[in-house]
């Protein structure tokens, strides 16, 4: 009878397994796929979120000629609520755990992202490990309205471009929701945000037309680094400052660069490996910053005549490459240090673990010392390989 | 009378049924020595009560409350003593 | 006397996972907050004095090695005062359930099942924590083995998958605010172990000269687990998101992307759940035996369903909201906490030396009988009883113990006349033992033999 009484017992402890209370069917979610922070011209935050129609984006059998993606866009004077908002025109729950991208207006940027980030970080759906993008003069509603060719989903198209370029491109890195988090929170570095722009118009590129050619008139494109300070975007660094930002902090990838040979054409050097050691020194009451940089790279391609096969070539490139880079990250230097005053290097984090009790006097202004400080160069470029064939294909002179 | 009290008296009932069939038994050292049944009961009855209480919103005080009378000021204490310049 | 015998090996596993418990969860947020970025350096002080304190409660039983803490404490001071201290002990070991309970309901609320109510968490928990203690500290210890070794393996997995992403750089600058926080985040840490509890447990030891090397044994494995859990949330998250996230090592869990699309964050919480679950037990075993020795009954698992009931009262009723509880816990409740890790054993040592000197006292009643006539008597029982093999073993170490110190030291040996045998009944079943209690020796001198009847 117990024996009875006790199997009914475990067997009913299953129940609870499947943790039905809070159970959300696969068809009632509204998967969102990108996510857009806006701020309104009356300070209340505009959301929208880019949600998955997915019976559109798997069509198997030829599509029912609807986009995609919808987007629902609302408007609240705190995230939550424009969120809850939102619920209002959503057919299905919507349901955040599966976020690609993260846009955010570039007025929102400007003005300031502590707000909107803790809604992100502190809500228990959303994970950490998507990108965050800026809008360049741009609202993030448009960005996510642009149908993209290739991938269904433009959410998920943007990240993997993003993660892609990062790779191959040095302009261009991935910044993560989590790391931006730590860049904001820490006190010894301000954080930086990939751009990405539009090219053409949001609201031909909302059309399905806008992938139907080759070359699609409207799309997206990444471009240069923000510069924040604190949470708010001060400024915008160019294609070269960012690509100097990326080098200097050892992110250099694949990227590709160019040297200038003797008669004035190019050689392409694509980057293996690149590390690079941020270094400071105390001198008395300042302290001297320095960055390490070690290169290991191949040419890629000769557009120029110099022997490939002599010493002294190999060893004039290195140098040459040496200089370039130095200028490129000199002219970062001096954008970022001299004229927007702040340490997205992360100088000062390297001041607090070395130097903790002169951290402890500066900590507080430390962007306007670093805006004063010596950064030396340490560039040191080695090429290894050639690629497959050594020297250029020198067409003969038939006679 | 509201479902939650219900449940609670289900609850006990239950418990009551279980401690008879498997501990107070004849078998079982004598059917519980009064002791037991005491205590038992006892528990039982403040079990059932304090629930009651709390799903009527009575009684809501923390016991912890005490604690925190006896060891406030020593763990203040120490805190500050511990955290330097935070 | 004991009926239910933990092996060393279980003794080790069940340190372990009661180490692991709550800690592995709150510690690393808490050592960030105090300690920074030398947070590690802090769990690995506060793990050292846990097991300096385990040689400090070794002293004390090794006297008593029959008794639980609330025998020891009622032979020391006598029982009047040691029936109030004793309702004090079981008042600790009850707000621990209650506690370890709600910090489940709590987890489990915040971060898996929003939508549920703490309460249907609760209860469910609590009902199989119930079962388990009724089913007795020896189940609960094989359970503990059969369990471990996925423990073991899912945190082998978090440190492996995360090497890869940690930077030891944050673990700079070492000793930025001096060494006062590290020492009161090592104290907050060494008392929110209560490792007090096991105590209660130390009679149930089959070889209880191994106790010590057992206890040791699993607070080295389950503090090393823990350093290792606090460093890399250091490492990889950086100091200012692990004060940041009350869960921190769960956000720790949620980085880990294997090829990128498989998530592993499901797997911490079902390693604390586990090892939350056999602190929990633990204590409440603990709290259950404190009340019944306190009491004078016999079987404590009488008690185990109304105080069951009182458990989830106050599981709800003990804090209000999260921010009370992080508030709490560290500050009043580790300095409660101290009084019964650290005050009264040191206490009852002293006062059991001054008070019996070289011999531990309380003596049964039917004493007057000289060392040379127990073992006869010992023998003798061992030939009525039936079996559990406990008698022998109990010779054994009584025998080992008078060696070793020329006491005897015995308490509840088993003085009681073959008459009161009531149950023929031969169910050896081990594993669903009834089992008696053995109360201190000095107000009792019967002890009914082992019932052995199987829970139907």
């Amino acid at each position: 009878m117990f024996l009875l009484l006790k199997m009914v017992f475990v067997i009913s402890l299953l129940i609870p397994l499947a943790g039905c209370w809070g159970r959300l069917e696969l068809n009632d979610m509204a998967i969102t796929m990108g996510l857009g922070l806006d701020l309104a011209d009356d300070n209340s935050y505009i959301v929208s979120i880019q949600v998955v129609d997915a019976g559109e984006a798997s069509a198997t059998k030829g599509s029912l000629g609807r986009s995609p993606v919808v987007i629902y866009s609302s408007k609240g004077k705190t995230i939550a609520e424009a969120m809850q908002r939102m619920t209002a025109s959503s057919p299905r729950t919507i349901y955040n755990s599966h976020l690609r991208i993260l846009i955010i207006g570039e007025k929102l940027a400007r003005h300031g992202v502590r707000e909107v980030l803790d809604y992100v970080s502190r809500d228990r759906q959303f994970r950490t490990d998507f990108p965050v993008v800026i809008a360049k003069n741009d609202m993030a509603n448009s960005t996510l309205k642009l149908l993209t060719p290739i991938e269904s989903i433009p959410a998920i198209q943007m990240m993997r471009a993003l993660q892609n370029s990062e790779k191959h491109w040095a302009p261009t890195i991935a910044i993560h929701f989590d790391e931006l988090i730590q860049g904001l929170i820490a006190k010894g570095r301000q954080p930086v945000v990939t751009g990405v722009v539009m090219i053409g118009n949001a609201e031909a590129g909302s059309n399905r037309s806008n992938i139907q050619t080759t070359s699609p008139k409207n799309r997206l494109k990444f471009t240069g680094l923000s510069v924040f300070r604190k949470d708010r975007l001060i400024g915008w660094m160019t294609e070269e400052e960012s690509r100097g930002f990326n080098i200097a902090m050892g992110k250099a990838y694949r990227g590709t660069g160019n040297v200038g040979c003797d008669d004035g054409d190019k050689v392409a050097l694509e980057v293996q490996e690149s590390s690079s050691k941020l270094g400071s020194k105390l001198r008395g009451d300042k302290v001297d910053l320095s960055i390490d940089l070690k290169i290991e790279a191949n040419v890629e391609e000769v557009a120029c005549s110099m022997p490939m096969t002599k010493d002294e070539t190999i060893r004039e490139l290195e140098k040459r490459a040496e200089a370039t880079l130095r200028r490129i990250i000199e002219k970062t230097l001096e954008r970022v240090q001299h004229e927007m005053k702040s340490d997205i290097f992360g100088f000062g984090e390297q001041v607090h673990r070395h130097y903790p009790k002169y951290w402890k006097k500066v900590s507080n202004d430390w962007d306007m010392h670093f805006a004063e400080a010596q950064v030396k160069l340490n560039i040191d470029v080695k090429i290894r390989l050639l690629g497959t064939v050594t020297n250029v294909i020198e067409p003969e002179d038939t006679q | 009378m509201p479902l939650s009290i219900v449940w609670i008296i289900i609850i006990a009932g239950i418990v009551i049924g279980i401690q008879r069939g498997m501990l107070f038994n004849k078998p079982n050292a004598n059917k519980g020595s009064t002791g037991e049944k005491i205590a038992f009961y006892t528990l039982l009855v403040l079990g059932v009560g304090l629930n009651i209480a709390l799903f009527k919103d009575w009684l809501m005080v923390s016991p912890l409350n005490v604690l925190r009378m006896m060891f406030g000021p020593a763990a203040e204490a120490i805190a500050q003593w511990g955290m330097v310049g935070k | 006397m004991i009926e239910e015998r933990i092996g060393v090996r279980q003794l080790t596993i069940l340190v372990i996972h009661f180490m692991l418990g709550t800690s592995i969860l709150i510690a690393p947020s808490n050592l960030a907050f105090v300690a920074k970025q030398d947070g590690w350096i802090a769990c690995m002080l506060g793990i050292l004095i846990v097991a300096v304190s385990v040689f400090l409660y070794d002293a004390l039983a090794r006297r008593y090695p029959k008794l639980t803490f609330t025998g020891i404490i009622e032979v020391i001071v006598g029982k009047w005062i040691g029936k109030l201290i004793s309702l004090l002990l079981f008042a600790y070991l009850f707000l621990l359930t209650a506690f370890l309970v709600r910090v489940a309901g709590n987890f489990i609320a915040t971060q898996i099942l929003p939508e549920t109510p703490i309460e249907a968490v609760s209860i469910i928990l609590l009902a199989v924590i119930v079962a388990a203690v009724g089913y007795g500290i020896e189940t609960i210890a094989r359970a503990s083995e059969m369990l471990f070794f996925p423990v073991l393996i899912l945190l082998a997995l978090l440190v492996l998958f995360l090497l890869p992403e940690s930077k030891p750089t944050n673990l700079l600058p070492i000793l930025e605010r001096g060494p006062k926080p590290i020492m009161l985040s090592a104290f907050y840490l060494f008392t929110l172990q209560e490792v007090a509890v096991f105590l209660m447990l130390y009679p149930n030891v089959s070889k209880p000269e191994k106790t010590r090397l057992a206890m040791l044994k699993g607070i080295m494995v389950g503090g090393i687990a823990l350093t290792l859990t606090t460093t890399f949330c250091l490492m990889v998250l950086g100091t200012e998101l692990t004060e940041r996230n009350i869960f921190a090592s769960y956000s720790l869990a949620k980085k880990i992307s294997v090829a990128q699309f498989l998530r592993v964050d499901a797997f911490m919480a079902i390693i604390w759940l586990i090892a939350l679950f056999f602190k929990a037990a633990i204590s409440y075993y603990g709290a259950s035996v404190a009340l019944a020795e306190t009491l004078g009954i016999r079987r404590y698992r009488v008690l185990i369903l109304p105080l069951g009931m009182l458990v989830m009262w106050l599981s709800i009723i003990v804090y209000q909201n999260i921010v009370e509880f992080l508030n709490f816990t560290p500050a009043i409740w580790s300095l409660f906490c101290i009084c019964f890790v650290i005050v009264l054993p040191m206490l009852l040592i002293v006062i059991d030396r001054l008070r019996f000197g070289s011999k531990p006292g309380g003596q049964p009643k039917t004493a007057g009988k000289s060392q040379e006539q127990q073992p006869a008597e010992q023998a003798q029982q061992t030939n009525d009883q039936d079996q559990n093999g406990d008698q022998t073993q109990d010779r054994q170490i009584q025998d080992l113990l008078t060696d070793d110190q020329g006491q005897a030291g015995e308490q509840d040996q088993q003085t009681d006349n073959q008459g009161q045998a009531s149950t023929p009944d031969a169910g050896q079943d081990k594993a669903a033992d009834q089992e008696q209690l053995n109360i201190n020796g000095s107000n009792n001198d019967h002890m009914p033999p082992p019932t052995t009847q199987p829970l139907q």
